[in-house]
């Protein structure tokens, strides 16, 4: 059952774009609860746009959104570049699609900003899903 | 990919050098780690940010499952810069 589109209009622009969709990113829902129970104001989510990207074999959201956020690390991990691995932190977040939310506890923080994007929508999250790429008419389908 | 500063070396150290024994007893499960100081061990990563954020708030703490071989997480689009290319 589709949970998720994205029509990317003119259709072509999906070739040039990529699978581009609107997200929030926010403190996982665990920390909100804490935090709201603690009487503690949480700051508000952050609105971008994500890309899918079936490359990345974890999801990422940008440094900026970490700082906004105020999130802290809960752990490092191994990420391959081009002069070998090197260690990154690992933080918790809370992606918001339209009807699709998702709770992560380890993606990492990478500078997104020359692309214009927040989010990075990995593997990890894509694990979960049937995801349909519709190049011809310019449609992105999630589905469970 | 721009750089940032690993915050949790401490905990890292710590873990690397408690894996080999930690490897006979929680093989596969996940370890929560504040300082030099083992807090439990859980079967899930859900479970340990859980117990982590109960004690310790939005602070950092360390968590990571218990592994002979660490995967290396790969995003080939930063690393090469190719995002949105186009020919």
């Amino acid at each position: 059952m589709p949970i998720y589109e994205v029509q990317t209009s003119p259709p072509e622009g999906l070739k040039s774009k990529g699978p581009c969709c609107p997200i929030e990113v926010s403190l996982p829902q665990t920390l909100i609860i804490l935090l709201s129970q603690q009487g503690q104001q949480t700051p508000p989510p952050v609105s971008g746009q994500a890309l899918i990207d079936t490359g990345a074999s974890v999801s990422a959201i940008d440094l900026s959104v970490i700082s906004r956020l105020q999130l802290n690390p809960i752990g490092v991990v191994s990420v391959g570049t081009a002069g070998g691995p090197t260690r990154r932190n690992l933080y918790p977040a809370r992606f918001i699609l339209p009807r699709l939310v998702i709770d992560l506890e380890a993606v990492i923080g990478a500078d997104l900003s020359p692309f214009n994007i927040i989010a990075l929508i990995g593997r990890d999250i894509l694990s979960r899903f049937i995801m349909i790429y519709n190049g011809p008419a310019g449609r992105i389908t999630l589905a469970c | 990919m721009e750089k940032e500063e690993v915050v949790l070396i401490k905990e890292l150290t710590f873990f690397e050098s408690m894996k080999n024994k930690w490897l006979e007893k929680y093989k596969d499960k996940y370890v929560l780690i504040k300082g030099e100081e083992l807090i439990d061990e859980f079967t899930s990563l859900e479970d340990a940010y859980k117990e982590g954020v109960k004690r310790y708030g939005n602070q950092p703490f360390f968590i990571k499952k218990v592994v002979e071989v660490e995967q290396t997480e790969k995003i080939p689009s930063l690393i090469l810069g190719i995002i949105h290319a186009n020919l």
